[in-house]
């Protein structure tokens, strides 16, 4: 998969349509474990998540023929993800299933160790903060994690959730204002 | 990142509020933290694996633990052991795999395999771990090749469940053991070279073969039952699975038990009852006596069929159970539902004159069977005996077009003739090529004949041999497709052309992107098969192309079109049912190469090879039967209400029951 590390995202779906199946295995790679993430924001289980991320896969396995190449890839392969993500919740709430959107649990990242001159983040902090991202409504905080968590630009988000892009930066400023807020009640900032 | 929105939020929130916002802290907590998610407990490998075998066919997605949850009834020491299955197939990976593949499925098939769990409806390749179950009244057919031009066909009865343990090639050598769990299975084994090894695997014994058919079935009450229906076979005992004996004791025991292995010959049965509860506690005081209960297999000389066959083969007539395939069918000893020539044989017609590459139809405005010869001698013959023959003294090359009452031949020289059905007699005939045009296709409206020249000429002509118009696709044509409106003949270079059919205005073109080797036309749409083997099917009525499907097979002797469903037929023996979505309903193979055009009725698919006969279910690719033929000289067969007919060297037209 190395031989593809430079290769940008629409370059590799060219080549698997042009029947290099490499090429799907790097794209796949790429997006294994940012997809499961992002599913995982929607359904809690994780055998479900491993089922929705199959599902997708195999969506873009046989309609990659209908992406276009000059669009965002991430963006069409995300859409397709939430898009498998609601329809499954949807499906186990349609048969009383026990299936409830995830209780996101947030946590330090641990890449790097704060310096002395930065913020110290308690426990506390962090459990108020996951309760703040989690009392969200689904709009916002759909909009909240795919900026947030997956760094995703505000275009793609649009795309992705089928919004403007205007729509999208409302919503995460008040998704980032219900927050504050959230957090300001309980004295955290 | 976060800064314009923080600062929003930050005003935001500060309105009419006395508290100072803490800006840096929520900063931090944006910056800082991300959502934990638990790691996916599927290897990407593994998962992606299931993915493309899913994309690639219609399977339910299952992993291990889903088929636990689906299945609760699953037994823990099955799930084990479909565990291990696939533990295995993982780590055998880096030995290169044989090549197995379902070859036919009755009923209701799981194939669990790569962690999925499918229920089968047609051919899909089998990976070493495979684990196979069948339903009741459900049986299967897989084939392995062995590396040197033989196979292994493996026929599973209802209620069974067996696992591929190993079909690999080591070092020049073949590996192909089945672990039997339940049910039965009927081995057909040919061909094997020196150092071989072909295993069934039961509870507590096995056996070894070198090029035979047997069968084995694991009774409900635990016993196993070994039958020879042809060859030999070595049968021993072996130390159950599951049991746990320390290393002397286990060299010894296998080493006693290979000193008990029986050689069973053809038509031999062998029972064994199960021997577990002997293991059981089993010391190094005690194992000597324990052993000496276990008595040597006794070999019975049980009537082929009664056991292992009564077994695999529950299905009756007129549900038949998969065939096995062979070479050489009148060979094979397997009493499938191949039938010898002498039982399927109605009568035979005597016709002289029969020419290799002659021709067959049947008219049932005459109720006769019509043979042209490829030397221009025609001959009608019904129950009444011969009605008329007629020698056109012209070479024939192309099939005659049986309209009601009239048949037109188009002969080599570029001449068609019009022949009055009942009478025999040539009604008119007219040079429509100058040489080197000559006709290899004819298709008929109701009142007028198309015909198409090897050059890319096309006429319509009236029934009384008038020419209406005559226009050119301008290149060799592949297909001569008549439709309401329109005559479209598509070229080997790709194009298609569509003729107006009144005037024969070219009023269409369209270039694909491939050579074109055959087309076929359903409803409003003409599948095109092209020289990578791929199928497009193009909407003529909207001009659209609808969608391309690649069969990865080039040779393609055939494409019909009945019903609305598409079939193809390769030259390499495989049958391909196609939905008009461009869905592959099923795959069957048969063994011979597939050269002449077969024929459909309402359940049925009738398709000649050289020296063989098939009929398969159109329902699901089944092989109803089949049987050896003699050689045939017709380059077609032909059905009537109840019979199959084409001709055959020394014995004239020979005609089959259905």
């Amino acid at each position: 998969m190395n031989e593809f590390s430079q290769t940008s995202d629409e370059e590799l779906v060219k080549i698997f349509r042009a029947g290099d199946e490499k090429a799907f295995n790097a794209l796949y790679a790429r997006y294994y474990q940012k997809l499961f993430k992002l599913i995982y924001y929607y359904v809690s289980d994780t055998d479900l998540v491993e089922d929705v991320l199959h599902n997708v896969f195999i969506r873009v396995f046989r309609h990659v023929h209908t992406f276009n190449p000059q669009k965002s890839f991430s963006a069409w392969i995300y859409q397709i993800a939430v898009n498998c993500s609601k329809n499954e919740l949807k499906k186990r709430r349609r048969n009383d299933d026990l299936v409830r959107q995830a209780a996101l649990v947030i946590s330090e990242k641990d890449e790097a160790e704060p310096s002395p001159e930065d913020i110290i983040l308690t426990r506390h902090d962090i459990q108020a903060f996951s309760e703040a991202v989690n009392s969200l409504k689904d709009r916002f905080r759909d909009v909240f994690l795919l900026r947030f968590d997956q760094k995703m630009k505000y275009s793609d988000i649009a795309a992705v959730l089928k919004c403007s892009e205007r729509t999208a930066k409302w919503r995460m400023k008040r998704a980032v204002e219900n927050i504050a807020l959230f957090l300001s009640d309980r004295g955290i900032i | 990142m976060h800064d314009d929105i923080i600062r929003q939020a930050v005003s935001a929130v500060s309105k009419g509020r006395p508290e100072t916002v803490h800006t840096r802290k929520l900063s931090a907590l944006l910056e800082r933290t991300e959502v934990s998610a638990p790691a996916p407990e599927l290897h990407p490998r593994y998962a992606l694996q299931r993915i493309k075998t899913a994309a690639a066919g219609d399977t339910i997605r299952l992993s291990p633990l889903d088929m636990l949850r689906r299945y609760g009834k699953v037994s823990i020491p099955a799930f084990v052991i479909v565990a291990i299955a696939v533990g295995l197939t993982w780590h055998l990976m880096s030995i290169p795999a044989m090549n197995s593949v379902i070859t036919a499925v009755e009923g209701k098939v799981q194939v669990f395999q790569g962690g999925l769990l499918s229920e089968t409806h047609s051919p899909i390749p089998l990976q070493e771990g495979a684990v196979i179950t069948t339903e009741t009244g459900s049986g299967i057919s897989l084939e392995t090749g062995t590396g040197s031009g033989g196979k292994i066909s493996v026929q599973a009865g209802e209620k069974s469940r067996f696992v591929l343990s190993r079909a690999a090639i080591s070092q020049g050598k073949m590996y192909f053991t089945l672990t039997l769990e339940k049910g039965s299975v009927v081995l057909h084994v040919n061909r094997l070279s020196a150092g071989d090894s072909v295993m069934v695997r039961a509870a507590d014994s096995m056996a070894e073969v070198k090029g035979t058919v047997f069968g084995v079935a694991v009774m409900e009450n635990g016993e196993t039952v070994y039958e020879v229906l042809q060859g030999k076979i070595r049968m021993s005992r072996r130390i159950p699975d599951g049991v746990t004996l320390n290393s002397e004791i286990t060299d010894r025991i296998k080493s006693e038990l290979m000193n008990q292995s029986v050689i069973l010959e053809e038509k031999q049965s062998c029972r064994i009852r199960e021997t577990i509860s002997l293991y059981r506690s089993m010391t190094r005081e005690n194992y000597t006596a324990r052993i000496e209960k276990i008595q040597r297999p006794r070999i019975k000389k049980t009537p082929v069929q009664e056991m292992i066959l009564g077994l695999a083969m529950t299905s009756p007539w007129e549900k038949p159970f998969p065939a096995i395939v062979t070479n050489r069918i009148e060979k094979s000893s397997v009493p499938t539902r191949q039938q010898t020539f002498r039982e399927k044989t109605a009568g035979l017609l005597s016709v002289d004159k029969i020419e290799p590459s002659s021709f067959i139809m049947y008219s049932r405005y005459g109720d006769f069977l019509i043979v042209a010869g490829s030397n221009g001698y025609l001959s009608a013959a019904g129950s009444g005996g011969m009605q008329w023959d007629l020698d056109l003294k012209r070479s024939i090359r192309t099939k005659p077009l049986l309209m009601v009452e009239a048949m037109y031949v188009g002969s080599e020289d570029g001449t068609i003739i019009s022949l009055d059905i009942l009478k025999g007699s040539l009604r008119w005939q007219k040079q429509i090529f100058p040489s080197p045009d000559r006709t290899v296709k004819l298709a008929g409206d109701g009142d007028s004949v198309y015909i198409l020249s090897n050059r890319g000429m096309v006429l319509r002509l009236k029934k009384d041999g008038t020419e209406i118009w005559r226009n050119s696709l301008g290149e060799e044509p592949v297909a001569l497709i008549v439709t309401q409106h329109m005559v479209f003949v598509p070229g080997k270079s790709g194009i298609m052309v569509g003729f107006d059919k009144r005037k024969g205005i070219k009023v269409f073109k369209r270039q694909f992107d491939t050579k074109i080797t055959t087309a076929a036309r359903g409803d409003s749409r003409i599948y095109l098969l092209t020289d990578t083997g791929a199928v497009i099917c193009y909407d003529f009525r909207n001009d659209e192309k609808l969608w391309t499907l690649d069969l990865h097979e080039r040779s393609h002797a055939s494409m019909q079109v009945d019903n609305g469903y598409l079939y193809t037929f390769s030259t390499a023996g495989r049958i391909n049912k196609i939905s008009n979505q461009g869905e592959i309903l099923w795959s069957s193979q048969v063994r011979n190469a597939i050269s002449r055009d077969p024929v459909f009725d309402e359940r049925r698919v009738y398709i000649l090879c050289d020296q063989s006969f098939y009929v398969l279910k159109k329902e699901n690719g089944l092989i109803v039967w089949s049987m050896v033929s003699p050689p045939v000289l017709t380059g077609n067969i032909t059905l009537s209400e109840n019979n199959i007919y084409f001709a055959a060297r020394k014995k004239g037209v020979v005609i089959l029951k259905k």
